[in-house]
Order: structure tokens, then C-alpha cells, then sequence
């Protein structure tokens, strides 16, 4: 068999298993299914398979799930060719947030899996988010500290059988898409399309757990604008099988008349899966008759929705069209707004009012992120992003080079000035070169222990998320080679208002130890967004006196967003003094006070973290509700009761207890008690006479 | 001396439980049973729970003590109900000297507080020999400790049981379960973008001076009299300035009116109410604007009382604040703290490595 296969079975009219058998019989798919089986066998003496479809139906007989009739036959076939135990396998995803019966179970049942194959052969329905196996995935990953299914890891035999389907957040939801129903958290949205970058987390999942063979039911697919919200059904009388799901994905793609690469999930997947000389495809790569595809302002739309996590949590569930009477929706709210609008959105609704939707929820979330970059770091949701460089291929020469080429540069600030703020600095070929130092009043050895040098740039002013990865220790276990990836918000801040991006740098490190000194040194080597030219640097630690000197210097070049980088501040050499040495002397008494902050035990990471609950965070709508039940059981929606006590002194008498049935219980001998001789209005306008008294300075 | 401590793990509480240990005495806590005990939980000491308004869970805690310090009160402008408060204040205290009666109990200190010898809008400074009056505008906390030592006077006469009220004036410091008025004034400063004061001053004590100060009048107080436990009398713009120095934040910029204290309070009030949060002031605390809290600790000084100054304080405040949950993250990133308060947090982390140790006890 050559390295990779897809074969693309087509005939109209001709019936799933019979196209089925047809891909495998072609190119030696089946021998190869039959050599990997025959391995197994003959080196355990049995062999497990098991089969990830997609079950991300709303509705039974939907395109947007794989036909349970052609996993059974499949099914069929390994056993014949010597499987042992045979499974199919998934997880519930983000639509049991809010729906009723979504678990793995129930929705295999409903959409008509039968544990057995037409021949009688019984095979399980798993849930692959129980019985997880821990430390899969490297701690330099997307998926670090996540489990994963320990019937999946340990299966002989992986496979995925995806529907075909057009997608609003991906163009195409295929086999890589499905494989999201590998990993064990509930909602999918929340924890890998939100929290972690889609194409991440699917390329270290099949880093971890490769799959040996995908298929695509493209029997009866789901196309057009609905996407998987309002499935349109197209007999489309295909199956693809291919040696790699991503290599399947990019037939898959191409015959829907896409570029592959339009999938943020699929794209890092697909790179490694362009086919090569050595490549066999066989079959028509023609797009399906009649197939009509999202959008693409659709698609860019819901992908700036993503903007506001609350938004697009809040919209799908509204938008999705679902069989009540399987799926019941669990909140009252989501129900009675699905009902008003899930029909606009439906696939021969008008795209354009979702996609205008979809931009104003989207600049809403720009909005508040705005918001926060500028107001409120501590509403920002922190970012998690990985190590993007392999730490493999740096040569022990690549650190090693650092300190020299670095105090070389810094040397170029003698004689400059301080202002301010303590800070120096000057220009150099558009970076910008700083320093600055802070005397800390404790001891050396107390600050180097409750400070970790090599984590130093995690406490920087406006460090918003990333990762660290430590490539040497020395002999008591202390970091002295690291890589490192940083996320910070836009720089300077203000720029968040023009379209400004996170700082996104990877950088090599190196740290040295002496008694009475400590010294980091870093250089950029990568910024994912291009959001940075140069963010080398090199902090120290050292003893002074009784105290702790800690001195930064740098050297930055970020790149300013369009808006921004039209006004050349060159021409004001005074207003860009004044801008840097604003934006340098706030870095410094932030990053300094953060510093002192960490020695004393305090977290002084900016941002909410992400939950790492299965279900993510309560849905907004779910918060919505819980907080009007808790303003109706307060009393506090009684607006009419609020107003007539403010004004009218309160006879109330407050009940001892209310029962389950609302009847309200008073202490008889309340009601002879005499009345508050004041109202709250009263008793305000007497204090706000007398505070007038004390500003006068004729109160007694 | 054995001596059972109330409200153990409030700010006083714990601080008087810290000093009972140093001076190598065996204190017994009282706390009731859901209290946070992160202030004291770790010390080498006794702990009992009940609760002073159930008499039966007091007379298991009283048997043996020579001393009692009743600390417990509700000390609160937000939270809590003025009848709570009252009731926490004269009900519980009535309890405890009736079960300090039962228990032959020598002594029992009662922490008031110096507002039960009033306030003025005169920059005077008023001793022992001053009682404030039931004025219905006061706040349901100084009500409270009015009613409290006035009760409680006529019920140890009655009961035959020696009391001694200790009226603090407003106690900065560490190891509060929670933040506390006090404490929470210097908060409420370093979290206020305005960097605004107001006119009026107020007389500032470190809680381990209180604490002491408890132990002292245990020894030496005379029966049926009040006093003073505080240091310096300050201008409230004196005290920000002192803190905005320790704290490396800006210096007082405005002296807010009463008016416009009364209107941000309110508006707090409503904030508070809206998102569940504590308000920065309240309308009881806007009410004291204006007023002069200063007294005079001569009566207590007379028996070897000696406080540290008012600075030394705020800086043992602040070295506790800095790191604790009461200061937000963006507050304390913009705070640079002076090298009395890095060294003050270092003598307390000492201390507690001692106490820890068993050395005092």
C-alpha cells in the first residue's frame, strides 16, 4: 500500500454498503484494514477497533449525522476480517448544555443504532469521556493535564466515520471535525473552539492517538447556507475512504468546491496531508452537482462572533432547528426564543440578517474586550496558547548565544539619561531600547525564593496567557534553558481601540545562578500574528545591601495596528517622547509592583481563567434565568412596593418564614408595634440637610 | 492566667489570642461553629465553639477561666441588621456575664468601643469622662455599643462580677477573619481613583496595642470603668497622606464635601445591592464626615499603656493588606510599598514562625 490512499466512490443510485465495499476494494484499503487486524491478532491474540461517526443529529434520518446503517456495515467487515471487539465510540458535546437526552447513549439509540450488526453481531455504544487516560498529551500542548479515552487510546483499530456537511464556523464539517467527539469535555465550543485554537487541539490529538482509517458518508449530505443549524439534505451518492482523516478532509473539501484550508479546525491538520508524489487518490475530485456552500461573509461573520464567548454561546441554541419531541430544550427561555427565531435562520432564511447578527454580536465583544484592555484587565478571559516552535531543533549554541549578543546591545544605553519614572531609553532601527531598576526592600534570598527568575516574564505588566517550557535544569532543579511563549494585551493599550492585537511572542531563555545574583535572558524568535518585530531582553536579579536590586532592559518592536501606524509620530518627536515615556514608566511601576506583589504570595495574573468544569460555565441564558427567579424570590422585581417604601414610611412587618406554597407567616404582636417614624426619603433629605450643615461648618 | 477569648477569630479576637501566647499564657478560643478560622486555626491553643446567644454553649467554656475578653460583636456598617447587631451586642454580652457568674469567673474584660464616648465636629479631644447619648441618627453600631457597656455595667453589678470595658478607637492590623470598618478605610483609600479625603480626623491604633492594651486592664483595670485603648489623634487627610506614603500611591488630591460623601455612599450603597459586593462607604460611615474622633488614652497610659504611633500601625495594616484578597490586583499594582512596611511584614512573618513554634506558649 502506498504511504496514503483516498478513494473516492461514486454512482448514483448505487446503495451505502455497496459503495462502501466498493472504496475499500479499490486501491487495497481493505488489505491494508486486514494486515493492521492480522498484527494485532497475531501479537495479542485479540483485536479491538473502535468507530468515531458523527451523532451531531437534532432530528433522526438527519444528513448531518453518519447513517448508523453504513457504521453497522463497516462494523460488519472488521469483524470479517478478524476484529475481536468492535465499538462505537463518542462523547456528548456542547448541545446537551442545552438540550435534554444528548448523552452518547441516548442519541446513538435515537438515531437508530442497534448494538448489533445486520448479521447479529453485537458491538458496544462507549462514551469516551469515562475511563480517561491521564498524561496523553505533553505539557507543551494545547491539551496539557487533558485525559483521554483509554478504550480510544488503546484500540487496535481507529476510525472515524464522518457525515458531510456544510459548517458555519469551518465551511465543511468533516472527519476532523468529528474527531472533536473524541475528547472527553462536554462542551466542545466552550473548551476547543473558545478556550484552545481548534487546529491545535485536533493536530495534538492526532499527534497522541493517530487515526488509522476515516471515511466520509457523503450518501446523503447536508449542504448549503443552514449548515448544521437548518440541515438541507443533497443525495450526493459518495463515499470517501481515505489512509488519514486529513488527507480525507481535503478530498472531502474539494469535492464541495472549497478550498480546504477555509477550516481554521482542519488547516494546521491539512498541511501535513497535502498530497505528494507518493499519494494515491483515486477517484473524481469533481464538486457534487447542485452543492451549495455557506457563505463566505457566513462563515467571517461566525467567526467574529466568536468574539463574544457570552454571544455565541447564547445564539446557538436559538438558532439550531431541533426535534422537540427527541431533544427537548432544558431551559424555558432557550425554548421560547429557539421557537421565535431558529426559522430565520433556517436554510431557506435570509443568511444575510444572521450574518448581520453575527457582526453585531461581534463588535460587541470587540467592544467589551476593548473595554477591558483599557478598564478592566480582570474581565478579560486569559489566553491559553502553546508552545508554536519545536524546542527539538534548538542547538544548545542557540542559548548559549544570548548573553553575549544581549548585553551587547544593552550596553547602548550608557550615558542616557533617566527621566521620570527611572527609565532609560532610545530608539534603535524603530525598536525601542529601555531600562529600568527597582530597589526591593527585602533580602536577596528572600525575593530570589518567593520570585522565580525564570518565570519573570509571566508577571510582566499586561501578560494575559501562553506557556513555558523548561528544556534544562541544573543539578538542585532550577530552569536554566526554557522556551516560552507570551501572549500580552495590545501595546500600548490604547491601540485596542483601533484594532490593536495581543503582543503574541515566542521566545528561547536562558538563566544563570550565582550567590548573590540571578539574570534571565531572552530573545523573540517567533510572534504567530506578527504582532512583533523584536522582545529580547534580560531581567536581573542581585543583591544590594539588605535589599534586592531588580533591574529590566529590553529592547521592543511591535507592530501598530493600520489605524495607528497611518499617523507617523516621527514627525512629533516631542509627542512620541512623551507616548514612550508614558507607555515605559507604566511598565515599569506596574511590572516592578507586580514583582513586589509575587514575593508577598499574591497571583498577579490579569484575566478570568477559563473553567475547566466539563460543561464550561453556566450558559448566559441559564445565569439570565437564575438571576430574575433571584430577583422574584428577593422581592426586588416589586418596583411598585420599592417605590411607595421610599417615599412612604415602611409599616411593614417582614413575614418570620415563607413556605414552599408562598403563604407568609407574621409574629401576631408585630402588628401593635409602632411604625418607623421616618420614610427612607425623609430620613436621606434630613442627612443630606445635615451633611450640608457640616460643609458649612455649622453642624453640632 | 487562663483566659477564654470571644469573637476569637475577629480582628481584636485573634490579635489578643496572638498576645495571650507571648506572654506564655493559655488562652482558650470561642468561636461559633461556622467561623472562618484562617486567622486563627493554626495557633497552639484551645478552641471552643458556641455561640453567645446560646447560653448553654458558654458554661463548657467558661469553667477554669480567671479572665474573660469579650470581643464578639457585630463591627459593621453593611450586612447586618441593626436588631442582629443589638441583640449580638446586649443579649450576648448579658450571657456572658451571667455564665461568668456561674463559673466564678474573676474578671471580665468587654471590648466596647471609643464611639460610645461620642464625637465632634470641634477638633477636640474627649476622654473617659464623655458618653455619647442615644441619638437615633447614629448608626446601629454605635447604638449597639452604647446599649452594650450601659447594660452590661448594671448586669456585672448585679451578678457581682467585675467588668472592664476596653473602647478601642479604630484598630488597623493583621490576622481579621474578615477586613473590617477599620481596616477597610485604608482599602477604600488605595482603591479610590480621586485619591479623595474629607474633613474631620479620627485617633489611630494598631490592634496589637489593643490587644495588649486588654491584657493590661485584665491585670490592672479598675472594676465598673471605661478605657481608652488608641495613640495618635489625626486629621483624615493626615492619615490618607500617611497611608498614600506607606503604600507609594498618590497623596490626598480633594476633600470631598459631606454631601458628596453622603451622595457617593448612596450610590455605593446602590452598586452594592446590584452586584452583591461590600460598598467602599456606606451612609452610616458618610454620617461620621465632619466629626472628630479623637481621644485620649491618659487613663490606660496610667497603668503602663503605651502604643506605638499611628504610622507604625498603618504600616503593620498595610503589610497585611498588600498581599490578602482585600486589595485588588489592579489596586495593588499600582502601590509601591515603603520600606517600613516590607520590614513590618517581615517581623510579623517572624512572629508567626514563632508563635507556630510553640516558642511563646
Amino acid at each position: 500500500m502506498p504511504q496514503a490512499l483516498a478513494v473516492i466512490a461514486h454512482e448514483p443510485g448505487a446503495s451505502g454498503p455497496d459503495l462502501l465495499d466498493r472504496a475499500l476494494a479499490q486501491g487495497g484499503l481493505r488489505e491494508a484494514i486486514g494486515q493492521r487486524i492480522s498484527t494485532a491478532l497475531e501479537r495479542n491474540g485479540v483485536c479491538s477497533a473502535v468507530i468515531v461517526p458523527a451523532l451531531d443529529a437534532f432530528a433522526a434520518g438527519s444528513p448531518t449525522a453518519t447513517d448508523p446503517a453504513l457504521v453497522e456495515h463497516l462494523l460488519e467487515l472488521l469483524f470479517e476480517l478478524g476484529v475481536t471487539e468492535a465499538s462505537v465510540g463518542s462523547t456528548r458535546g456542547t448541545a446537551s448544555l442545552w438540550l435534554e437526552n444528548r448523552d452518547v447513549f441516548m442519541v446513538a439509540d435515537l438515531l437508530g443504532y442497534r448494538y448489533e450488526t445486520p448479521s447479529g453481531r453485537p458491538y458496544e455504544v462507549i462514551d469516551l469521556s469515562e475511563d480517561l487516560s491521564s498524561n496523553v498529551f505533553g505539557e507543551d500542548g494545547p491539551l496539557a493535564r487533558t485525559g483521554l479515552s483509554r478504550a480510544w487510546l488503546e484500540a487496535d483499530l481507529r476510525l472515524v466515520f464522518s457525515a458531510n456537511r456544510t459548517d458555519d464556523d469551518d465551511g465543511y464539517a468533516l472527519c476532523l471535525s468529528t474527531l472533536l467527539s473524541v475528547l472527553p469535555q462536554a462542551d466542545k465550543d466552550y473548551h476547543y473552539r473558545h478556550r484552545r485554537e481548534p487546529g491545535e487541539v485536533i493536530s495534538a490529538l492526532l499527534s497522541a492517538a493517530p487515526v488509522h482509517f476515516a471515511f466520509i458518508d457523503a450518501m446523503v449530505s447536508s449542504h448549503g447556507e443552514g449548515a448544521a443549524r437548518a440541515p438541507s439534505p443533497l443525495v450526493t451518492d459518495t463515499i470517501i475512504a481515505a489512509s488519514d482523516p486529513a488527507l480525507a478532509d481535503y478530498l472531502g473539501a474539494m469535492k464541495m468546491g472549497l478550498d480546504p484550508f477555509v477550516s481554521r479546525l482542519a488547516a494546521p491538520s491539512l498541511r501535513h496531508a497535502r498530497p505528494t508524489p507518493q499519494t494515491r487518490i483515486l477517484g473524481a475530485l469533481e464538486p457534487y452537482p447542485g452543492w451549495v456552500n455557506v457563505s463566505p461573509a457566513l462563515i467571517a461573520s461566525t467567526a467574529a462572533r466568536r468574539a463574544s464567548l457570552a454571544g455565541d454561546r447564547s445564539i446557538r441554541p436559538v438558532l439550531q432547528q431541533v426535534d422537540r419531541d427527541i431533544f427537548p430544550f432544558k431551559d424555558p427561555a432557550n425554548d421560547w426564543l429557539n421557537k421565535a427565531l431558529s426559522g430565520l435562520a433556517a436554510a431557506g432564511g435570509d443568511s444575510a440578517l444572521l450574518t448581520l447578527a453575527n457582526i453585531w454580536l461581534g463588535e460587541l465583544g470587540k467592544a467589551a474586550e476593548t473595554y477591558g484592555v483599557m478598564i478592566d484587565k480582570d474581565a478579560l478571559r486569559r489566553r491559553e496558547a502553546s508552545i508554536n516552535i519545536d524546542p527539538t531543533k534548538l542547538r544548545a549554541a542557540d542559548y548559549d548565544g544570548l548573553p553575549a549578543e544581549l548585553l551587547g546591545q544593552a550596553a547602548l544605553l550608557r550615558g542616557v539619561p533617566a527621566d521620570a519614572d527611572g527609565v532609560r531609553w532610545r530608539f534603535d532601527d524603530g525598536a525601542v531600547l529601555f531600562d529600568g531598576a527597582r530597589r526591593i526592600a527585602q533580602p536577596f534570598e528572600d525575593f530570589a525564593a518567593s520570585v522565580e527568575i525564570h518565570r519573570t516574564i509571566q508577571y510582566m505588566n499586561d501578560y494575559i496567557g501562553g506557556q513555558a517550557l523548561a528544556t534544562r535544569r541544573d543539578k538542585q532543579g532550577r530552569v536554566t534553558r526554557q522556551v516560552e511563549r507570551n501572549l500580552y494585551l495590545p501595546q500600548p493599550n490604547y491601540t485596542a481601540i483601533g484594532g490593536g492585537v495581543a503582543i503574541d511572542v515566542t521566545k528561547i531563555e536562558t538563566i544563570e545562578y550565582a550567590p548573590r545574583r540571578q539574570r534571565m535572558f531572552w530573545k523573540t524568535v517567533k510572534s504567530e500574528n506578527d504582532s512583533a518585530i523584536a522582545d529580547d531582553g534580560v531581567v536581573t536579579f542581585e543583591a544590594l545591601g539588605e535589599d534586592t536590586l531588580v533591574t529590566i532592559w529590553g529592547r521592543q518592536h511591535f507592530r501598530l495596528p493600520p489605524i495607528w501606524a497611518a499617523i507617523d509620530q516621527g514627525l512629533d518627536p516631542a509627542m512620541k517622547r512623551t507616548l514612550v515615556s508614558q507607555a515605559y514608566g507604566q511598565f515599569f511601576n506596574r511590572t516592578f509592583a507586580n514583582l513586589e506583589a509575587v514575593s508577598e504570595g499574591r497571583d498577579v495574573r490579569i484575566g478570568k481563567p477559563w473553567s475547566d468544569a466539563p460543561e464550561g460555565e453556566p450558559l448566559p441564558v441559564e445565569r439570565l434565568s437564575g438571576f430574575v427567579r433571584k430577583l422574584q424570590s428577593d422581592g426586588r422585581l416589586d418596583v411598585p412596593a420599592a417605590l411607595k417604601g421610599a417615599v412612604r414610611a415602611s409599616a411593614e412587618i417582614k413575614p418570620l418564614r415563607i413556605d414552599a406554597d408562598g403563604f407568609r407567616y407574621f409574629d401576631a404582636g408585630a402588628f401593635s408595634a409602632p411604625a418607623p417614624a421616618r420614610s427612607p426619603l425623609e430620613s436621606a433629605m434630613r442627612d443630606l440637610r445635615h451633611a450640608a450643615r457640616v460643609d458649612a461648618g455649622t453642624a453640632e | 492566667m487562663k483566659a477564654l477569648v470571644t469573637g476569637a477569630n475577629g480582628l481584636i479576637g485573634a490579635n489578643l489570642l496572638r498576645e495571650l501566647l507571648r506572654e506564655g499564657l493559655t488562652p482558650t478560643g470561642f468561636v461559633r461553629p461556622t467561623a472562618d478560622l484562617s486567622s486563627i486555626g493554626a495557633l497552639p491553643m484551645e478552641l471552643r465553639t458556641g455561640d453567645v446567644l446560646a447560653p448553654e454553649s458558654l458554661a463548657p467554656a467558661m469553667a477554669g477561666q480567671d479572665v474573660v475578653f469579650h470581643t464578639a460583636v457585630a463591627f459593621s456598617y453593611w450586612g447586618h441588621e441593626p436588631a442582629e447587631m443589638a441583640r449580638t451586642a446586649i443579649e450576648g454580652s448579658l450571657n456572658i456575664l451571667t455564665a461568668a457568674a456561674q463559673a466564678k469567673v474573676k474578671r471580665v474584660v468587654m471590648t466596647s468601643s471609643s464611639v460610645t464616648l461620642g464625637a465632634s465636629y470641634r477638633p477636640e479631644i474627649r476622654d473617659e469622662t464623655f458618653s455619647a447619648q442615644d441619638d437615633p441618627d447614629e448608626s446601629a453600631y454605635v447604638l449597639a455599643k452604647i446599649a452594650q457597656e450601659r447594660e452590661a455595667l448594671a448586669a456585672a453589678r448585679r451578678l457581682g462580677v467585675e467588668i472592664v470595658f476596653a473602647c478601642p478607637t479604630m484598630s488597623v492590623g493583621p490576622f481579621g477573619a474578615s477586613l473590617g470598618p477599620s481596616n477597610g478605610i485604608l482599602t477604600s483609600y488605595l482603591a479610590d481613583p480621586l485619591r479623595m479625603t474629607w474633613a474631620g480626623g479620627c485617633n489611630i491604633v494598631s490592634v496589637r496595642d489593643v490587644a495588649a492594651g486588654h491584657i493590661l486592664l485584665a491585670r490592672h483595670g479598675a472594676a465598673g470603668e471605661r478605657y481608652v485603648l488608641g495613640s495618635e489623634n489625626l486629621d483624615w487627610r493626615d492619615i490618607h497622606a500617611m497611608v498614600a506614603d506607606l503604600a507609594g500611591v498618590g497623596a490626598p488630591q480633594t476633600t470631598a464635601s459631606a454631601v458628596a460623601c453622603y451622595g457617593l455612599a448612596a450610590a455605593e450603597e446602590f452598586r452594592a445591592r446590584v452586584t452583591g459586593k461590600a460598598p467602599l462607604a456606606t451612609r452610616a460611615q458618610a454620617r461620621m464626615v465632619g466629626r472628630y474622633y479623637w481621644y485620649d488614652h491618659g487613663r490606660a497610659g496610667a497603668l503602663g499603656y503605651r502604643p506605638r504611633p499611628a504610622r507604625e500601625a498603618l504600616a503593620e495594616a498595610l503589610a497585611w493588606l498588600s498581599p490578602s484578597p482585600h486589595i485588588s490586583r489592579e489596586t495593588r499594582t499600582g502601590m509601591r510599598l515603603a520600606a517600613e512596611v516590607q520590614a513590618a511584614r517581615r517581623a510579623t512573618a517572624l512572629d508567626e514562625t514563632r508563635l507556630g513554634l510553640g516558642s511563646a506558649a
